[in-house]
């Protein structure tokens, strides 16, 4: 291998045991969970913020691309070294650093898996809300980078919302605060530039989170349907009733088969769909309002409805909807999943031509998704050795985009862009929408060394 | 140098005479710490709203954007003034979808007028309207208890603020503690930038990782960035049962366990204030603030289900009396919302008896209210400080007849900025009179990114066209 003459000086930054530069490590951090892959020149692996900072100033001066990563666990290429260079791999960088209860924050290493801190915080009763599927293995500062969401994001919102400052490491090894402890701070938002940036902007390399008081009560239901129409008629009916749940996760038949197969969370197999309705908050009033709910669900045929008894009873339920994804791959080698999302009431009419699509180029597609904000997730199920399979299936995936950017709606939710969907920005966004997005991007890596050829088209 | 009539004209030239004035009075009403555009224009569209720009790029002319005007006394005095772009003719609701939880209006739209659509707003049939065959049509939708949405915001200068003030300001107010900020409320904007371009973000969705969230960054941007045209707010259901307790305390400390104790259980309030004795009298009922000084107040908003509306009634009330309340008085329904409109337009209340007064935002770490509310003590001031959100204002009110008495609230600011600064936070000074500006920490410390901050100044008003030097480290 053609041994870079950079590579010597990373190592006396970081150590030479913490730079990876085989064949076979610069492939394995050549590829996330999307199914884009590159090859990254050399990974590195910081153990503090002023060794990324030493990197990412050689790096500059070199001209050599950045790409910062967590788990790798993102789903649209955005950790990708779509250009080679050094992937910064934060991994080390993993100490909760501060719980501060009184004034409600938690400050952390990017490095931190996002169940980690959770586990962390039930012990002092407390939460930290958005809560995406991957959490088990996703870092914090990956939760950053995609701005990724989560069953409950329908009532707690997403990341952006739970993230008041970070460290940020810009492209040419300057360090700076923006946001901190308090709410508000004077000046531009930065901090709400950087989350969702997909790491094109800078590399956080500690966060401030805002954390919450766990709710007194958590009630969850499971609902089982005949009809995916009746489901997803459900979904708006609740919400019309001035009633907004923690969660309002939906999943198909498809998806419910392969959960069996695997997790054995109870499902029926013989359903069309089911919902699963979280209420959360003071006790008072709750079992009321889960009254209320079953009532709609009875309004639109609900089959069945099962409430959790227990924790354990709870778990279970969620553990299908958490283990969806890779149940999956039970039925087919291979899926890719859509993360276009709609106003909720256009949920049912994109749900049929979402399955119009797959019909249409010949595709299996299992549906499990955020129903309650209209975050779809289509799995579109296939066999890469298949010859032609492969192109089927972007060209399938585009073009649920178009429906769901036609329907009022957007192309990513909470995976990013990253570099499967730069073609659909297009979808969504004018030549000058992003020509703005082009000079944040310039104001912040002039140069556009960080993850270069994301985002962005 | 372009002369007021060449303004006018060729203004009028793109937007009409009707939308173009350059008239004493006109230009006096729209003046920014004393300086006076040469004329305003009320641009009826987003799209006349970019044609003016494009002509300030042309002429090189400076723009402040302008709403209702609550919030134009923060920020340095601008470097240059030659336009005022009034929203007041973008007065459009855009679109009112209660059953998807949004709202987009014109930026022009005052805050009040939404809201006061949206309560009334019955249609809240959620059936997708492209696709309504259904067999069961009928039960779709059932009779609904629930009449109507809301924004939940809580905005100060509730009866004249803008939507588009609010944005571009982040302005909150009391509820924020259970809603969050408009910057966590607001799901889109579309909005012409400097160089004259109309431009959409973010959209009607809660979630959105399309691209870069420049929405964020014109949230709080003063107008340093363009003009917000058109906002997408995101609603909630209106609550079953809304409720307000007041309670007032004769010290300051037993005021402060009390809010302790709220916070330590398991009960959300949606506000959590704190009122100092001058903010009882104006706010609250008479016995609120009597016998007069020394007390201290503290009321908490609360909604949701009847049920937990009610234990929270209970349970606040028993914590009071644990603390030896003075006072608890219970407001319901009209007394409710009338106590909170007061709330939202405590300023202009005390405008008429203290023109002069100066209006602090503090910011500091939620745990630091207690003390900030003992150096607000001595202080002539009043107070309303946002436990639980690490917020609140402070009216500074200078002593009436002497002439000097303003002066000597300069040093008053400067040591609460120490404070703030102390815990980790700033301030903001939200008014002042311009004669004082220059000796004020108007935005507090300097950021730590300010020199990223005026990058993206660089690239997006590479003219500094609009507010010219009004921003953070006069940006």
């Amino acid at each position: 291998m053609d041994r870079k003459p950079w590579i010597e000086q990373i190592e006396e930054i970081v150590g030479p045991d913490h730079i990876l530069t085989s064949d076979m490590d610069r492939i394995l951090y050549g590829y996330d969970a999307s199914l884009a892959k590159g090859k990254a020149d050399a990974v590195v692996l910081p153990g503090d913020t002023d060794e990324v900072s030493r990197v990412m100033a050689l790096a500059h001066r070199e001209r050599i691309p950045v790409i910062a990563r967590g788990s790798g666990t993102n789903l649209s290429g955005g950790t990708v070294p779509a250009r080679g260079g050094v992937v910064i791999h934060l991994s080390r960088m993993n100490r909760i650093l501060e719980i501060d209860l009184p004034n409600r924050t938690a400050t952390v290493e990017p490095g931190v898996i996002t169940l980690d801190l959770q586990n962390r915080l039930l012990r002092d009763g407390f939460v930290y809300a958005p809560d995406p599927a991957s959490q088990k293995v996703s870092t914090l500062g990956g939760n950053l980078g995609e701005n990724s969401g989560g069953p409950h994001c329908l009532k707690y919102g997403v990341t952006t919302n739970h993230v008041l400052g970070a460290e940020v490491v810009l492209s040419d090894g300057t360090v700076m605060w923006t946001g901190g402890k308090t709410h508000d701070s004077a000046g531009y938002d930065l901090t709400g530039l950087l989350v969702g940036s997909e790491g094109t902007l800078g590399v956080v390399t500690c966060m401030i989170l805002r954390i919450l008081r766990a709710p007194e009560a958590v009630k969850t239901m499971l609902a089982v349907y005949d009809s995916i129409e009746d489901a997803g008629n459900t979904v708006s009916a609740v919400i019309a009733e001035g009633i907004v749940p923690a969660t309002l996760e939906m999943m198909d038949r498809v998806v419910m088969q392969a959960v069996e197969a695997s997790v054995q969370a109870g499902y029926p197999l013989d359903a069309a769909a089911v919902l699963i309705i979280e209420l959360d908050g003071m006790v008072d009033g709750m079992e009321r309002q889960a009254q209320k709910i079953q009532a709609i669900c009875r309004r639109h045929h609900v089959r069945e409805i099962r409430t959790a008894r227990d924790d354990a009873e709870r778990a279970k339920l969620w553990a299908g909807r958490k283990g969806a994804f890779g149940a999956i791959t039970r039925l087919k080698p291979s899926y890719m999943v859509g993360d276009g999302t709609v106003p909720r009431t256009r949920l049912p009419g994109v749900l049929k031509r979402v399955l119009e699509t797959g019909e249409k180029y010949g595709l299996l597609i299992g549906n499990v998704f955020h129903a309650g904000d209209g975050n779809l997730h289509p799995l579109i199920l296939f066999d890469e050795r298949v010859e032609g399979e492969l192109e089927r299936v972007k060209a399938a995936s585009s073009e649920i985009l178009k429906i769901c950017a036609e329907a009022g709606g957007t192309i990513s939710g909470e995976h990013g862009i990253g570099l499967e969907k730069l073609e659909e920005m297009h979808f969504v966004f004018s030549e000058g929408d992003l020509a703005v997005m082009r000079q944040v991007k310039k104001a912040f890596d002039p140069k556009g060394l960080l993850n270069p050829g994301k985002v962005v088209p | 140098m372009t002369s007021p009539s060449s303004i006018r004209s060729s203004l009028e030239s793109v937007l009409g005479p009707e939308a173009v004035r350059d008239d004493p009075e006109t230009v006096a009403a729209h003046a920014v710490d004393g300086v006076p555009p040469r004329a305003v224009a009320f641009p009826g569209s987003t799209n006349a709203v970019a044609e003016a720009v494009r002509l300030c790029q042309r002429k090189r002319l400076a723009v402040i954007p302008w709403g209702s005007g609550s919030k134009m006394a923060a920020g340095f005095p601008p470097e240059r003034f030659d336009l005022a772009l009034s929203t007041a003719r973008l007065q459009r609701i855009v679109d009112m979808d209660t059953a998807n939880l949004t709202v987009t209006a014109e930026a022009g739209v005052r805050f009040k007028t939404v809201q006061a659509a949206l309560s009334g707003e019955e249609n809240r049939c959620y059936l997708p309207l492209e696709d309504p065959v259904t067999p069961s049509q009928e039960e779709i939708c059932p009779e609904r208890e629930n009449r109507g949405c809301f924004i939940p915001m809580s905005p100060p200068h509730s009866r004249t603020a803008t939507l588009g003030g609010i944005v571009a300001a982040n302005s909150s107010g009391p509820t924020r503690l259970l809603h969050g900020l408009p910057r966590d409320l607001v799901l889109g904007v579309r909005y012409v930038t400097p160089a004259g371009e109309v431009v959409g973000m973010g959209g009607k969705t809660v979630k959105n990782v399309s691209g870069y969230d420049v929405t964020k960054l014109m949230i709080g941007s003063q107008g340093s960035l363009g003009v917000v045209c058109e906002i997408t707010l995101r609603l909630l259901p209106l609550p079953e049962r809304t409720g307000t307790e007041l309670f007032a305390f004769d010290r300051r400390e037993a005021a402060c366990r009390f809010v302790d104790r709220v916070f330590e259980s398991p009960l959300l309030p949606s506000a959590v204030e704190l009122l100092n004795h001058r903010a009882c009298a104006l706010l609250g009922p008479e016995e609120l603030d009597r016998p007069a000084g020394g007390t201290w107040g503290v009321a908490l908003a609360l909604e949701g289900v009847e049920e937990a509306v009610t234990r929270m009634r209970e349970t606040f009330g028993k914590m009071g009396e644990a603390r030896r309340a003075r006072v608890r008085l219970q407001l319901e329904g009209e007394a409710h919302a009338r106590f909170w409109e007061r709330y939202g337009h405590l300023e202009e209340t005390m405008e008429e008896a203290w023109p002069n007064l100066i209006t602090i935002h503090p910011v500091y770490p939620i745990s630091e209210y207690s003390g900030m509310a003992a150096r607000v003590d001595a202080l002539d001031a009043v107070c309303v400080l946002r436990a639980g959100s690490g917020t609140g204002r402070i009216h500074l009110l200078p002593p009436g007849a002497d002439p000097e008495g303003p002066e000597k609230l300069l040093p008053v600011v400067e040591r609460i900025l120490e404070a703030c600064v102390r815990t980790g936070g700033g301030l903001t000074v939200e008014r002042a009179a311009p004669a004082w500006k220059a000796r004020l920490p108007l935005w507090g410390p300097e950021p730590d990114a300010l020199a990223l901050m005026r990058r993206i100044k660089d690239q997006m008003d590479p003219d500094r066209l609009f507010s010219p030097g009004r921003f953070v480290g006069g940006i």
